[in-house]
């Protein structure tokens, strides 16, 4: 009955069957799922020497819609790492920031591919 | 209609569970005139711990869940609950999307972000009139600025389906149009419009209840609205769209102020765990008469599965207060939160012009 389930799905143009409403519930529109990405990912910032930077702390900014104040905000910990979860729609960039406090020079960078899920930054001094 | 009759009797007949309430606080930051929980600050019932939430979800199946399975989660207002943020990751650990029915008042881009993060994928927010009537709803001077902020950096956010809900009553009827062009511009894809259920603090007031000539131009306005979206629209425009609630069968104006048919989903697709461990289906349905057991005595998924008994055959509809109703066969006995204590609430009924 499952397929049969499907197969009406498939046929009958009926899309707007399958959005459940409940009063006073959300809105679940299907259609919405797929877009949305979970991406697991792991920085690790250094010096020219390859020394651990502790303490950066990385913006991090999605690029809908000219949100402008839509930062989200880690820090790395003493062996330079920050590990997070982005949700992200698919073929979104993102907008790092990487702001080493006083010693070091804040560096941007946008990614638009996720396929490694291990980052390499790196900060000069001042 | 062949084919909805088709789904519905099917849908009816597997009934897959694929919605979820889970009615986490009855506490509430405000003191809205409508609540139908009669929620207040302090609750008489203690916020259900996390884990009794679990035990009863994680009866189900792991082979039931599928990917449009959702948790949804309602208050009182869930963001008073300190632990949110658990929640929604341990119901994103089961691979379930959640989202949250909030009234927007304690809701901040950094608790966006962080429920973003825990799997949050769907948020319903109320707006319940412009400045002076939502003030007046919802008992707050303030409320209406906040939550606007908050409609207004969520609605920018792709990653979430988001929509506005509006409860129209009496005093806020005159303002739709403004309502919807205020929520237009700031970028709401969606709004769904309500009328009042007679319970909780709502039943007693007559504010809040629609005569049936207010809710005719109510149908009449969304109708036009719909028509006028859908001209636009082939013209490629972005609008935002309208729909009037599932609250009941409007007989001629169905399907031209929804995307679809009236279907009442409860018990058929839909379940909750309330507050006291009660195992029903919408939170506004008459809990005393239709719950079907409780997560502290059953387990869920045995309730789901064997009981549900009314909900899933409703003749018993067509015996009350539906007899000799030409309609019943569109409308099943219209929706079960329509069946309260204190009588029916037919919407049909409401959209016969006498």
């Amino acid at each position: 009955m499952k397929f049969l389930r499907k197969i009406l799905k498939c046929f009958s143009f009926t899309a707007a069957l399958f959005v459940v409403q409940a009063c006073y519930g959300v809105y679940s529109d299907y259609e919405d799922y797929d877009d949305v990405l979970e991406k697991n990912l792991t920085f690790r910032v250094s010096d020219s020497e390859n020394n651990p930077i502790g303490g950066v702390i990385v913006n991090r900014k999605l690029m809908y819609s000219n949100c402008s104040n839509c930062w989200e905000i880690d820090t790395t910990n003493s062996d330079g790492i920050a590990k997070f979860t982005l949700i992200l729609l698919k073929n979104e960039g993102v907008m790092f920031r990487f702001d080493g406090n006083n010693s070091y020079i804040p560096k941007d960078t946008f990614i638009t591919n996720f396929e490694n899920d291990f980052i390499e930054i790196k900060l000069s001094k001042k | 209609m062949i084919f909805f009759k088709l789904f519905r009797r099917l849908e009816t007949k597997i009934h897959p569970l694929n919605y979820l309430f889970w009615e986490c606080t009855t506490r509430c930051c405000l003191n809205c005139r409508h609540c139908g929980s009669d929620c207040i600050s302090t609750s008489a019932y203690k916020d259900m711990p996390l884990e009794d939430f679990l035990k009863a979800f994680d009866s189900i199946p792991k082979r039931e869940i599928d990917k449009d399975f959702i948790v949804v989660i309602t208050g009182g207002e869930p963001l008073l609950r300190p632990d949110i943020e658990d929640i929604g990751n341990a119901i994103k650990s089961r691979g379930v999307k959640w989202g949250m029915v909030s009234n927007g008042y304690l809701y901040t881009p950094e608790i966006h972000s962080k429920l973003i993060s825990s799997g949050m994928r769907f948020l319903t927010v109320s707006l319940d009139g412009l400045e002076l009537n939502h003030n007046w709803m919802r008992g707050a001077q303030d409320s209406f600025k906040r939550v606007v902020n908050t409609i207004e950096f969520v609605s920018k956010d792709p990653r979430i389906s988001f929509d506005v809900v509006t409860c129209v009553n009496k005093k806020n009827i005159s303002e739709l149009e403004q309502i919807y062009t205020f929520l237009d511009q700031r970028n709401v894809r969606r709004w769904r419009i309500f009328t009042i259920s007679p319970i909780g603090r709502a039943k007693d007031d007559p504010n809040m209840h629609l005569s049936n000539s207010e809710f005719i131009s109510l149908m009449q306005f969304i109708k036009n609205k719909r028509e006028f979206i859908n001209k636009e629209r082939k013209k490629k425009l972005k609008m935002m769209d309208i729909t009037y609630s599932c609250e009941g069968y409007v007989g001629s104006y169905e399907e031209k102020v929804r995307e679809s048919p009236f279907f009442c989903r409860a018990g058929i697709n839909i379940a909750s765990v309330l507050i006291d461990g009660s195992i029903c289906a919408c939170p506004n349905i008459d809990r005393k008469r239709f719950s079907q057991g409780n997560i502290y005595v059953d387990n869920f998924y045995d309730v789901w599965r064997e009981r549900y008994i009314e909900y899933r055959d409703r003749k018993w509809t067509k015996e009350s207060e539906c007899k000799g109703c030409k309609m019943w066969k569109k409308c099943l006995g219209s929706g079960l939160h329509n069946w309260q204590p204190e009588g029916f609430l037919c919407h049909y009924k409401k959209t016969i012009r006498k």
